[in-house]
């Protein structure tokens, strides 16, 4: 039971029940503006019947088409407590996973905590493997340790042999990813 | 910074380094560096950019402005210029100068496509529209690319919406941009999504939706794949504009039954029908068919459609969806309020919400979803629907406390929707105060109960029963608002915090506290939990009012002055950086963003936070940071304000705060209205128009104040004044209106929910007066100005007017001050009673008082002059007998009185300090059960053993188990089990071994235990006059030390010789009374290794144990504490081992429930209100007398002994990393020893460091040298070359000034040089003149160069590395272009080899061929020769015969002629 529909720049003054949740960033306004200006399609929000902001997903196309990584990648997905447990993040995902398909993408990837074990487990469920392990990707800020990510990935059907996904052996750095 | 990677050109390699040093912050060495090259190369002209770069950021914005205009004159047309005066221009917020730019560039290279385009982004970033149309179609002609033609028609529809005239828009603008693209259209020239979407866009501007409905029904619309159902909803918006209900219905229909979910099809779907039925829509005839497909016209097809979709969900498996079960629900709303009486077809709603609940219930937003439907039941079907919902709710058989629980989550979940439901009906409210109670009760049993469902959640997760503690601290807040009642709030604190907790995430929880403790006048606790709700960004728009509301209220001027430095600096980022993303939406072409970007940075830049902030920042500054005399002026001067303009935007005042962030389950008629948004957003415009009025008055009072100096040229003054007396009066005359607005506004009393707006401070501020006091005081100015023109001399009425203000001006102070009057906290009935609205008051009047001041100041300027003028004619006179003019006297009243009412507030803020301290919280109880505080908290039990050397008695009554039921001699073999183990077999000197290792340097000493028993005829110590005596005596014991107590009364002891108990009935009267007795040895102090709940279940133990109470600290004072307890103690003893300044306190309770209600009450409480000491509590397992012989001192299996941190005796191996062991060998935890003030060891006195020196630190990394301390508040931070915290502070604190600990030379971070001028002396403390010569100084110059130095060098050798390696860089490509290149022509070579040895087989081969046939031939002429000489041979031989035969021929003829002749 769910409008989903672009994401508006009037939605960053509705958004809090999404994001006071510790796991949701909340970005500066520019990082907002690019995603918007370059990558409307990708930024999708869904909207309950009585007019509350139930969960949205961000993402952008990305990548070289010439080596086989031009792909879609979900920058943030996220969805308020109350309206958890509705498939609403699957619904989302198989949104981007479709515009991704649309624009000819290889992949669909996204980075998670390490620790987020209730993301990580929904993600594998929707069929992503972890690629890779992006060594202290997220950084914390009152003098904890800085995590670890997982790079996530789901071929899509350009990808017929499945090629991207075959896991890297060796963790990364974040300089290392482009 | 852009524009480097080209190698080649020698200018770039040269500012390399300047643009490093930007991009790494350092400006100086930029600027320098900058310098440096100007020198060599004066026509490089990026160097000046650069530099000015760096001078900008440092504050020297006009220097930096002339540098840039020197270059910009000159219109530069290098790249490397070109973007630096870009960026140079961005950072000043001066981007009309970047189109002055390029304007010059494009005049000079007008071919140039890079420019163009930066001509035409640089209108963009300021809103040219019609230049950027221009700009765009230059582009084109240049360049034919699509993006650039479209550029221009974008910037057309910008111009349509940025006209002020509609009509112009409709009627030029728009249709201009449909033409330039239906061009493009009739070309066929269009080829990218954005370009439809735009011709959609200016098509639906146009409102002609019949065209757009053909567009994108047509070949054009094919291109918009990109967004997901695009088309759809497009024709779908269309379709309903144009009214063409049938195509609406019949798209909505097909839409849902592609996905039955969507829920924004349903209310079109629903519409359509009834617009349908309005017109009496027939199906037309056959073959005229709507094109979308079938049409739904009568109620019955679509209540049919609805109910098959929800047939479609009911036969699915799993994950049945929503949506057609709300759309039936959706149905019968909107067929109830037609008053349709089809509405039967759906069913009772009873019965479908039922359903809904019964298929969705355990989902958390099946209350979300219902919530809006709930209306649909009339009010007497209630509580039959709540009553008939529980019985769809599995709970289990009821416990013991009458609550059934959940089973498993889900249950859990619909147990709490049902909870959220008969909330949300009303039916929590029509409870009585009792029902209520219960209610509470009941939701946190089950709150608690469910908690066991989450107990693996990580700390980022919600527990699945915080609803439940929220739904009870509703309640509780309900309770309070309707009774008044403020213990319920102490409780609802209480039970959050619990909350909390358990749940360290849950942003409601913060919230709802964070309200809780704003209301309370409790501000301490609130910045914390702000924090921790990590807001950033937009969300100090939406919701920093819950910080900024109160902060400055509650007299937190610091942080209300800090959170409204975070929103402006949000606020003032948003200005500069939205124009970047408007760019890149039209390089993207994203079109339809571009006027969404517009609109948020207008709704930002009208927010009425922003306005609200911006104005209350200046306030504050002023308020905390201006001195009388003079810092008025010079706050006001740098402050961007002036007193004729306005800059808030009123009439376009936007309320960007989310008033829904609460979470409430509260019934329709008691939530949050649009009326109340409008209301208070009316309510905080006025009072944020009293604020601004008062912040333009004060900035125009201290332009007034520098009048004097205007004063010698008269032209400018007539000019000046005539001026300012308009604008004063006119902000007079607004303040004076807007205050009467504010009263009539104060009238309405308007009452928001609790969890809505906040009501802002005009109804408090007008009560308590300061409002009126303040304007008056303004008014003042009014004719003091006038005094000033017209002198003293023949001005008495004016004089007395201005003296009767001044009286008044008192009274009103006064009157505000009485207001303020009374504790903040008091006790009532032993319940605790905050007053808030006193510190408001108080607050009003800290800032009434300064604009009172103010005025007076500037009263004084003009009095002065005037004065001394009266003081000289005077002296003229010689007239000493002429009285002071009135004015003058008055003022001089003024100022006594001020002082006074000054002395008076002073006071009472003082006393309220020492009331608050002094209040005795030991009275404070909760009321109900408070075991609940330390809920599932778990505490390691302690052993305390005492090691007894052989010799001493054994006190009495000393031994206590925890558990119940073991004999003595099971726990003697617990408790040595192992040492008897390890001692057994072993002869004496062995064992004596073994006991010395382990007793180690300890060494015994004398122990006092002194025990006291509450009398047992006497219940408590209740009674006062009891008490008295008690305390009395008890001081008596005190001071005697223990050998004066063993003389006292009766020695009834066992052992004579021992100091012994003093029983209790020798003093009978009073509750306490101690017996003493000395042991000699040694206490241990042990830790179980398990840990033990403090759920009240467990059994834990009912002996607790003070670890340590400072000596200072009388036993009376001790008692004192305990009263409370009397009648539940057993008993207590006393335990003084040979530990100075402390002791042990081991009480013993009746019950554990006894102990657990102390433990709750004074655990981690200070003892008093004076010193620090904290009241550590522990259970204690078991208390042993021990031999030592016995083995007393070996360590035991289960137990783990502790040092005791002599200073807070908390268990140390529970925060090891602070462990600290001194030189005389004494433990403490870093920390305590860190407040330990003097260098001496705590224990023994032992002087760690000689000489106490000043040790300072860096605050934050403990660095000891290049040292800052902060001017303003006094933090010390490490300098810039060290870990730059003290610059971090800055950043932080925008605390300027800074002053290095070493030299006394103090540092302006804003102007980034020193600005010290004066400097104390070490040795007398008189101000000096700093000297230069100072050898410190001298040290830290050659330092400095030497850094320098460093520094130079080290660029230096960055720009020849880089240029070497560069030039590496570059052989390398040469000679892999050259190996290359042979590489090649071996290959070449090889191939013609090749070729060439092919031909040669070829060849050889012919030749071959050409022998064989030579060969063959020459046979052949060999033969033919030889045949020939056959021939020839032959010829011979038969010209031989012929020869011979012609011979014979002619023999024969002649012969034959002979023998004619001869014939006959």
């Amino acid at each position: 039971m769910t409008t989903l529909r672009p994401f508006t720049c009037d939605d960053l003054f509705k958004f809090n029940n999404i994001n006071l949740d510790p796991l949701t960033e909340t970005y500066g306004i520019p990082f907002y503006l690019q995603y918007l200006a370059h990558w409307p399609e990708y930024f999708i929000v869904a909207e309950a019947p009585g007019g509350e902001l139930m969960g949205y997903i961000m993402g952008k196309a990305e990548g070289s088409v010439a080596r086989e990584e031009w792909h879609g990648h979900v920058t943030a997905l996220s969805v308020a407590p109350e309206f958890r447990r509705l498939g609403l993040a699957a619904k989302l995902m198989e949104m981007l996973e479709e515009i991704s398909e649309r624009k000819g993408g290889f992949f669909v990837d996204l980075f998670v905590r390490v620790s987020n074990q209730v993301a990580v487990n929904m993600y594998k469920r929707l069929g992503y493997s972890v690629y890779r392990t992006v060594i202290e990707y997220y950084s914390a800020s009152n003098g904890e340790p800085d995590e670890d990510a997982y790079d996530m990935r789901k071929a899509l059907s350009r990808d017929t042999e499945k090629k991207s996904i075959v896991p890297l052996p060796h963790p990364v750095r974040p300089e290392d990813i482009e | 910074m852009a524009a480097r990677g080209h190698v080649q050109d020698p200018n770039d390699r040269r500012l390399r380094p300047i643009y490093d040093y930007l991009d790494n912050g350092n400006n100086k060495m930029a600027i320098q560096q900058a310098d440096k090259l100007l020198k060599k190369h004066k026509d490089l002209h990026c160097a000046k950019v650069l530099k000015a770069i760096g001078l900008q950021r440092t504050g020297k914005q006009d220097e930096a402005f002339t540098l840039a205009q020197e270059v910009a004159t000159l219109e530069p047309t290098d790249d490397n210029s070109l973007q630096a005066l870009t960026i140079l221009y961005r950072e000043m917020h001066r981007p009309e100068l970047v189109t002055k730019l390029y304007e010059a560039a494009v005049k000079k290279v007008p071919l140039s496509e890079e420019y163009h385009s930066h001509l035409f982004m640089a209108y963009a970033r300021v809103g040219e529209y019609k230049k950027m149309q221009q700009a765009g179609m230059a582009l084109y002609k240049i360049v034919p690319k699509n993006p650039y033609y479209f550029w221009s028609v974008m910037s057309l529809v910008m111009q349509a919406i940025s006209a002020q005239d509609e009509k112009l828009a409709q009627t030029m603008f728009l249709p201009l941009a449909e033409r330039m693209v239906e061009k493009m259209v009739k070309e066929e020239k269009i080829e990218a999504e954005a370009e439809v979407q735009l011709y959609f866009m200016i098509l639906e501007r146009l409102g002609k939706c019949v065209e757009a409905l053909e567009v994108i029904r047509g070949p054009l619309g094919e291109k918009l794949t990109s967004e997901l159902q695009s088309r759809e909803n497009k024709c779908m918006m269309l379709y309903q504009r144009l009214q063409q209900w049938p195509e609406c219905n019949a798209l909505a229909h097909k839409l849902l039954l592609k996905n039955p979910d969507d829920w924004q099809f349903y209310p079109s779907y629903f519409d359509s029908l009834f617009h349908l039925i309005d017109q009496s829509w027939i199906q037309p005839e056959e073959g005229d068919h709507c094109p979308e497909g079938e049409v739904h016209h009568t109620v019955a097809e679509v209540v049919r459609f609805v109910e098959e979709r929800i047939k479609g969900e009911d036969g699915k498996e799993s994950h049945s969806l929503r949506g057609p079960y709300l759309a039936r629900l959706e149905l019968m709303h909107r067929l109830r309020k037609r008053g349709c009486a089809e509405e039967r077809l759906l069913g009772d709603p009873f019965e479908l919400m039922v359903q809904f609940f019964g298929k969705f219930g355990d989902k958390p937003c099946c209350i979300t979803d219902l919530k809006i439907y709930l209306h649909l039941l009339p009010a007497e079907q209630h509580v039959q629907f709540i009553n008939r919902l529980s019985k769809a709710v599995p709970l289990r058989e009821q416990g013991e406390e009458g609550f059934s629980f959940p089973e498993d989550t889900k249950a859990l979940q619909r147990h709490l929707c049902l909870c959220q439901l008969s909330r949300a009906l009303g039916l929590n409210h029509s409870l009585d105060v009792d029902g209520k109670l219960r209610l509470i009760t009941e939701l946190k049993a089950h709150y608690r109960y469910g908690l066991k469902f989450g107990k693996n959640a990580v700390k980022t997760e919600l527990q699945f029963s915080d609803m439940y503690c929220l739904m009870a601290a509703h309640v509780y807040i309900d309770l309070w608002t309707e009774t008044g009642d403020e213990n319920m709030v102490w409780q609802c604190l209480g039970l959050l915090q619990e909350g909390l907790s358990h749940s360290a995430s849950n942003a409601q929880f913060k919230l709802l506290l964070l309200l809780l403790y704003c209301r309370l006048g409790a501000f301490e606790p609130v910045v914390d939990l702000y924090s921790s709700l990590d807001a950033k960004h937009v969300q100090h728009d939406t919701i920093g009012f819950l910080l900024t509301r109160y902060a400055e209220s509650l007299g937190q001027f610091a942080a209300a002055s800090q959170s409204c430095n975070f929103s402006l600096r949000f606020f003032h980022s948003n200005q500069k950086d939205t124009s970047e993303y408007i760019i890149q939406a039209y390089k993207y072409g994203a079109f339809e963003k571009i006027p969404e970007f517009i609109a948020l940075r207008n709704r930002l830049n009208q927010s009425l936070h922003f306005a609200q902030v911006r104005t209350e920042r200046m306030l504050l500054d002023l308020f905390l940071e201006a001195d009388i005399v003079l810092s008025l002026e010079e706050s006001v001067r740098a402050m961007p304000l002036s007193a004729e303009d306005d800059d808030i935007p009123w009439d376009n005042m936007r309320d960007n705060r989310d008033l829904t962030v609460f979470t409430s389950w509260d019934p329709k008629e008691r939530e949050l209205t649009d009326e109340h948004r409008l209301r208070s957003l009316e309510e905080e415009s006025v009072w944020l128009r009293l604020r601004s009025l008062t912040l333009r008055l004060l900035t125009f009072l201290a332009g007034l104040g520098h009048t004097p100096s205007q004063q010698n040229s008269k032209m400018s003054n007539e000019n000046g004044v005539g001026d300012k007396t308009s604008v004063l009066g006119s902000l007079l005359s607004q303040l004076n209106q807007t205050l009467q607005t504010a009263a009539q506004l104060a009238e309405k009393h308007i009452q928001y929910p609790f969890l809505g707006p906040p009501a802002t401070r005009l109804a408090p501020a007008l009560s308590s007066g300061s409002c009126q006091c303040q304007a008056a005081a303004l008014q003042l100015s009014v004719h003091l100005q006038e005094l000033e023109t017209v002198g003293l001399d023949e001005s008495s009425e004016l004089q007395t007017q201005i003296c009767n203000s001044f009286k008044s001006l008192v009274v009103q102070l006064q009157e505000i001050l009485n207001k303020c009057k009374g504790d903040l906290l008091e006790m009532k009935e032993s319940k605790l009673k905050t007053q808030p609205s006193l510190l408001e008051n108080l607050i009003f009047f800290v800032e009434t008082v300064c604009i009172v001041l103010w005025m007076a100041s500037y009263c004084a300027k003009i009095l002065r002059p005037l004065k001394t003028g009266l003081q000289k004619k005077k002296k003229k006179k010689k007239d000493s007998q002429t009285a002071l003019p009135v004015v003058v006297c008055g003022f001089q009243e003024l100022t006594g009185s001020l002082q006074d009412l000054l002395t008076q507030a002073l006071e009472h803020i003082k006393g309220q300090e020492t009331g608050m301290t002094a209040l005795k919280l030991a009275s404070l109880t909760l009321e109900g059960p408070t075991q609940w505080l330390f809920f599932d908290m778990s505490v390691s039990l302690v052993v305390i053993r005492l090691e007894l050397a052989v010799q001493s008695p054994s006190p009495q009554g000393f031994q206590y188990s925890a558990v119940e039921g073991m004999s003595e001699e099971e726990l003697r073999d617990k408790a040595l089990g192992l040492a008897k183990h390890a001692l057994s077999g072993k002869s004496e000197l062995e064992r004596e071994a073994v006991l010395h290792q382990h007793i180690g340097s300890r060494a015994m000493g004398d122990m006092v235990i002194e025990t006291f028993e509450p009398s047992q005829d006497k219940g408590g110590g209740e009674d006062p006059g009891g008490s008295a005596e008690q305390d009395g005596e008890l001081q008596a014991v005190n001071t005697e030390d223990t050998k004066g107590s063993q003389e006292d009364g009766a020695v009834p002891g066992t052992a004579p010789d021992s100091p012994s108990k003093q029983l209790p009935d020798h003093i009978s009267f009073f509750s306490g009374n101690p017996s003493v007795e000395i042991i000699y040895g040694i206490m241990h102090l042990y830790k179980t290794n398990k840990m033990t709940s403090l759920t009240e279940d467990v059994g834990r133990s009912a002996m607790v144990c003070i670890l340590t109470v400072p000596a200072t600290m009388t036993s009376h004072d001790l008692m004192k504490l305990m009263a409370p307890f009397n009648d539940v103690m057993e008993h207590m003893k006393i335990i003084r081992d040979s530990t100075p300044n402390q002791y042990m306190v081991l009480i013993k309770f009746c019950t554990q429930a006894d102990a657990d209600s102390f433990y709750t009450a004074c655990n981690g409480r200070q003892f008093n209100s004076i010193e620090e000491a904290v009241c550590q509590l522990v259970y204690v397992e078991r208390a042993e007398v021990i031999k030592s012989e016995e083995g007393a001192s070996l360590p035991v299996m289960e137990l783990t002994e502790l040092p005791k941190c002599t200073v807070c005796l908390e268990r140390m191996d529970e925060s090891v990393n602070g462990i600290l062991t001194t030189l005389c060998n004494h433990s403490f935890h870093s920390q305590c020893l860190q407040r330990w003030e003097d260098a001496s060891c705590p224990v023994c006195r032992y002087c760690q460091t000689p000489e106490p020196v000043e040790e300072n630190k860096c605050f934050e990394c403990g660095v000891q040298e290049n040292l800052w301390i902060c001017l303003i508040c006094g933090h010390i931070g490490c300098g810039r070359y060290v870990s730059r915290h003290a610059y971090k502070h800055f950043e932080e604190t925008q605390h300027t000034y800074a002053m290095q600990l070493t030299n006394h030379r103090v540092w302006d971070y804003a102007g980034d040089n020193y600005v010290h001028r004066l400097v104390a002396s070490k040795t007398d403390g008189k101000m000096v003149q700093y000297e230069n010569e100072g050898d410190a100084c001298h040290a830290e110059k050659i330092d400095a160069l030497q850094l320098e130095y460093s520094y130079l060098l080290t660029s230096q050798l960055e720009s020849q590395r880089i240029y070497w390696e560069n030039k590496i860089v570059h052989l390398e490509k040469e000679t892999a272009e050259e190996i290359n290149n042979m590489k090649a022509k071996f290959k070449e070579t090889l191939e013609r080899c090749d070729n060439l040895e092919q031909r040669l087989g070829e060849i050889t081969k012919d030749k071959q061929g050409i022998e064989k046939k030579y060969t063959q031939l020459n046979s052949r002429v060999v033969k033919l020769s030889q045949e020939l000489k056959e021939e020839q041979e032959m010829n011979r031989c038969l010209r031989a015969n012929q020869t011979q035969l012609q011979a014979q021929l002619a023999e024969e003829e002649r012969k034959g002629k002979e023998s004619a002749l001869a014939g006959p």
